[in-house]
């Protein structure tokens, strides 16, 4: 064995601190090492050539470079030997800079330390073997889970690159939390107009297929080849034939609380979700239609021309293969319920920011009319933010979007009521976006109040003759000092976002971790936002944590670019670290069957011992760490490997 | 007959005796006996926590190491002496520092303090041990006809919530009777000590209240807490004059409102010692009857 041994100055990075020379002298008397040097740059052209010189002068089989953080040069170097003949596993580097130079002051200490990293390389390199990664081809289709608009817009940008798009959506509909807002902040741009468009184009795609009121049962395999089992719930209307015409609503005597309304009015049993749906098609909600309940009625089946309805509908399962995955389930608003304070559901003129979004609408339940429930127009109206956030009893995290969604409102108020006073209750304001805090002043120059102060609670007990029949918000205006009581006819609850109820089936379904609040966790905050531990599952949009559509838009094109990067190339490169099974130590005890977090250990059904299916295998050696019979090994940090690395610590 | 190791706190002992003596007396009729612990000093609530919450515990630590000597439970009337003694038992447990500088003020005094004293509210105690039924049958004065408000109070509830549903009292009202208002600001503040050095604060938290109750037709108001008693009560002419109203409601204890559902003299109970006396609102019902 023959190993070169490399210690980088990195300018004075290192040399500042670590006696260079000393480390070089002592890792050239370390066993196995031919030959080891010192160079002000490693990483620079002429460093690495000096690696790949020596490899063919001294006919090396090791090297080890002790340098920066493997995070930041090990591909760097691992590219260089091989360029030289030689395996790229058999590479090893000691971090000198951010374990030792940057974070120890004694220079000795320093350069002690940094000839025990080497050291520990140099044992390590001995015992390292030629590995190769794997690859895996890629199947050329892209399941995307939800149908809001991050859904929409990554199906969309995989769709018109060309490769093959499922959407599965559970509701009747595409369209989303989007399809029910009025106005979008802070250009006010018709909700619907600007995503109606998209909703139809992606149902058009030809290389999209619609999976609408569908949902993932189970999904298997790996990146690359996923096979996914999808369930299309009976819509108990034959999509193929039902033309969207509604006479069947009209007709329909079966009555329930209207969802896409959040229940302000009443929808038949028959229905098309909005106007706008996508597909259009009816869908008959068996709960309350009296056929199902009661077996009578069929006054639909008598009037659809199309003959569409179909009682006999069952649930319909199939699979589908694909590479990649993109999640985007999207949020749930805060249930205000849980802010008893405020006395949702006990007063009825406290709403929530999305009942007022289908208020403000002209297809919403009051026809676009802002009315108290007696029918009268409010005279005052207060918006109080951060309901559900930024709050120890309820979500400690910022929604992000409810203070540009609540100045939103105040201005949609003074534009449909003349005359209204509107108070907006804030803690701090946060209008970070381009435009938004133009619009803030836009805001503020219409004249709505802004209080700093969150409300204790609302009371419908007046104190005075200027209260009778108000909504009294109790607060403390933090800028006066002074606790003050405002009577108004209406309040807003701008209701924070929170991950949806389903997230949690969702992360299991797909071997995706969630934050503490609940949303999906990505693989990196920073440099990998849009990919999760999982590899080919990718996240976009609110599922991953509170934000507004233009934010959402992004992160599915990210995700969507994602998808394709691994598509477009064909293949898949997993490292090589992969558990290995020796089969003379296993007892077939099954603990680690238990320990996989990826389910890629299973039991031989033949032989009733353990088996490593290497295409699900991530190399994190949970199993070898468990294992009782020490029957696994981990090929790159073998046991022996890791042994022989503390020993050269210890040396 | 069920022993109730109690700590009656200093209310109980001065101007809210009734407190005590309704406690008293709805135990001959439910079956249980407060027994008063030994030498109790004060339980910490008031005065000391704003000016050192410390010295709050140890006050508290001397009372639940006296309690241990006899039983883990002590009982409790007082919505104050409640949030004082159970922190004190809680946070015991749950930081290793004040712990420790309980045990050494213990130590000081001879005594050992070994973290298991449970501390209920007697409404606890009440309406968990007596089934409602059970409750239902011992019912001898019908209250029908009267509404009542129940007032809980914010210490009963915070920061450590006794073991009640949040409708309790409504449904002890219920039980004998009469009706219960839906009563928003029943767990909130009756302006504790604020009445006296910020009375512009103070009194506008028990107008808040008494608007509230007078909105809803209650005639009567029920609670659990000496403090609130007082305030709610002593108070009421005070805020007649600062804000014009005209509240004339009188405040007694739900152990009263229970006793005397039950059969109980008003001597026994000590009701129609109040400034508001409750009792004409309580014989209106009998006059009915008869």
């Amino acid at each position: 064995m023959k190993i070169g041994v490399y210690v980088c100055h990195c300018g004075t990075n290192i040399s500042g601190v670590v006696d260079v020379q000393k480390v070089t002298e002592y890792a050239s008397s370390l066993p196995n090492v031919a030959v080891a040097r010192d160079y002000k740059y490693m990483c620079s052209e002429p460093g690495q050539n000096l690696i790949i010189e020596d490899i063919k002068k001294f006919g090396l089989d090791g090297v080890v470079v002790a340098a920066c953080s493997p995070t930041m040069h090990e591909p760097t170097f691992q590219a260089a030997v091989f360029r030289a003949g030689m395996n790229p596993y058999m590479f090893q580097m000691a971090s000198i800079r951010e374990h030792v130079s940057w974070v120890t002051q004694d220079p000795n200490e320093a350069t002690e330390k940094a000839k025990r990293l080497i050291e520990a390389a140099v044992f390590r390199d001995a015992l390292q073997a030629p590995l190769e990664k794997r690859r895996i081809p890629v199947g050329q289709a892209v399941l995307v889970v939800g149908g809001g608009i991050a859904g929409i817009e990554a199906a969309l940008k995989v769709a018109n690159a060309g490769k093959k798009v499922y959407l599965v959506e559970k509701s009747p509909s595409i369209g989303g939390h989007m399809a029910q807002f009025d106005k979008t902040f802070p250009t006010l741009d018709c909700s619907q107009c600007i995503l109606t468009p998209k909703m139809v184009e992606v149902a058009r795609n030809p290389n999209v297929e619609l999976l609408d009121y569908s949902e993932v049962k189970n999904i298997s395999g790996h990146v690359g080849d996923f096979k996914v089992t999808v369930v299309r719930k009976p819509r108990y209307v034959d999509s193929t034939k039902c033309t969207g015409c509604g006479i069947c609503s009209t007709k329909c005597p079966g009555k329930a609380p209207d969802e896409f309304n959040l229940g302000m009015n009443k929808r038949k049993s028959i229905y098309v979700p909005f106007p706008q749906a996508v597909p259009l098609k009816a869908v008959i909600d068996r709960d309350s239609c009296l056929y199902f309940q009661k077996n009578i009625c069929k006054v639909c089946i008598k009037f659809c021309s199309a003959n569409a309805i179909d009682f006999d509908q069952k649930p319909v399962e199939r699979t589908l293969g694909v590479g990649a995955i993109v999640l985007a389930t999207g949020f749930k608003p805060f249930d205000a319920a849980r802010a008893p304070e405020y006395g949702y559901g006990r007063f009825t003129n406290v709403i929530t920011s999305l009942e007022f979004e289908r208020m403000t609408s002209a297809s919403g339940p009051t026809a676009g009319k802002i009315v108290l429930k007696d029918g009268k127009e409010p005279k005052s109206v207060a918006i109080i933010h951060c309901v559900g956030s930024r709050n120890v009893n309820n979500n400690v995290y910022c929604s992000k979007i409810c203070c540009m969604q609540s100045l939103k409102h105040a201005h949609l108020l003074k534009e449909h009521v003349p005359g209204v006073t509107v108070y907006n209750f804030f803690i701090d304001l946060r209008a970070a976006g381009k435009g938004y805090e133009e619009f803030y002043r836009r805001v503020m120059e219409e004249g709505t109040i802004m209080v700093r102060g969150r409300p204790a609670y609302i009371t419908d007990v007046p104190v005075d003759a200027s209260e009778k029949g108000k909504l009294v918000l109790v607060a403390e205006d933090t800028v006066l000092s002074s606790v003050r009581r405002y009577p108004v006819d209406m309040v807003i609850l701008s209701v924070g976002l929170e991950a949806s109820d389903d997230a949690k089936d969702i992360a299991r379904t797909f071997t995706c971790s969630r934050t503490a609040d609940g949303f999906f966790l990505e693989k990196h905050p920073k440099l990998a936002p849009v990919a999760t531990p999982t590899a080919g599952v990718f996240i976009a949009g609110a599922c991953q944590g509170p934000k507004d559509i233009p934010e959402s838009v992004a992160q599915a094109a990210g995700a969507a670019a994602e998808a394709m990067s691994i598509m477009v190339k064909g293949y898949f490169e997993l490292d090589p670290y992969l558990a290995r099974i020796n089969e003379e130590l296993c007892s077939g005890c099954g603990v680690c069957l238990n320990l996989c977090p990826y389910n890629a250990l299973e039991r031989d059904p033949q032989t009733g011992l353990s088996k490593v299916v290497e295409e699900l295998c991530q190399g994190c050696g949970a199993c070898v760490a468990g294992c009782p019979s020490n029957a696994l090994d981990l090929d790159g940090f073998k046991t022996k490997q890791v042994e022989a690395e503390m020993e050269g610590i210890l040396a | 007959m069920k022993v109730l190791q109690f700590f009656p706190g200093c209310s109980l002992m001065g101007f809210n005796e009734s407190y005590y003596a309704s406690s008293i007396a709805l135990g001959k009729i439910l079956g249980y006996k407060l027994d008063e612990i030994e030498d109790w000093n004060c339980c910490g609530a008031t005065a000391y926590s704003s000016i050192s919450e410390e010295k709050t515990f140890l006050a508290g630590a001397r009372n639940l190491a006296i309690a241990e000597k006899k039983s883990h439970e002590l009982t409790v009337a007082c919505g104050a002496c409640y949030a004082a003694l159970s922190k004190a038992a809680q946070y015991y447990g749950e930081s290793d520092k004040l712990a420790a500088l309980m045990n050494g003020a213990l130590n000081e005094v001879g005594l050992v303090y070994d973290g298991k004293v449970k501390v209920r509210h007697l409404l606890e105690v009440v309406f968990n041990e007596y089934p409602m039924e059970m409750l239902q049958s011992r019912v001898k004065r019908p209250l029908k006809g009267i509404k009542i408000a129940p007032y809980y109070g914010c210490m009963i509830f915070r920061p450590i919530p006794a073991n009640i549903p949040h409708d309790a009292l409504e449904r002890l009202i219920s039980m004998v009777g009469a009706e219960p208002i839906d009563f928003q600001a029943k767990d909130k503040c009756c302006g504790g000590m604020l009445v006296n050095n910020r009375p512009d604060v103070g009194l506008q938290l028990v107008r808040g209240l008494l608007s509230e109750v007078q909105m809803k037709g209650a005639q009567l108001i029920i609670t659990t807490c000496p403090l609130c008693q007082l305030n709610m009560e002593l108070y009421q002419g005070a805020v007649n004059k600062r804000y014009g109203t005209d509240f004339n409601i009188p405040v007694i204890y739900f152990t009263q409102m229970l006793g005397y559902a039950f059969g109980a003299s008003p001597e026994e109970l000590k009701l129609g010692t109040e400034l508001i006396s409750g009792l004409p609102v309580l014989q209106k019902v009998e006059v009915a009857k008869k």
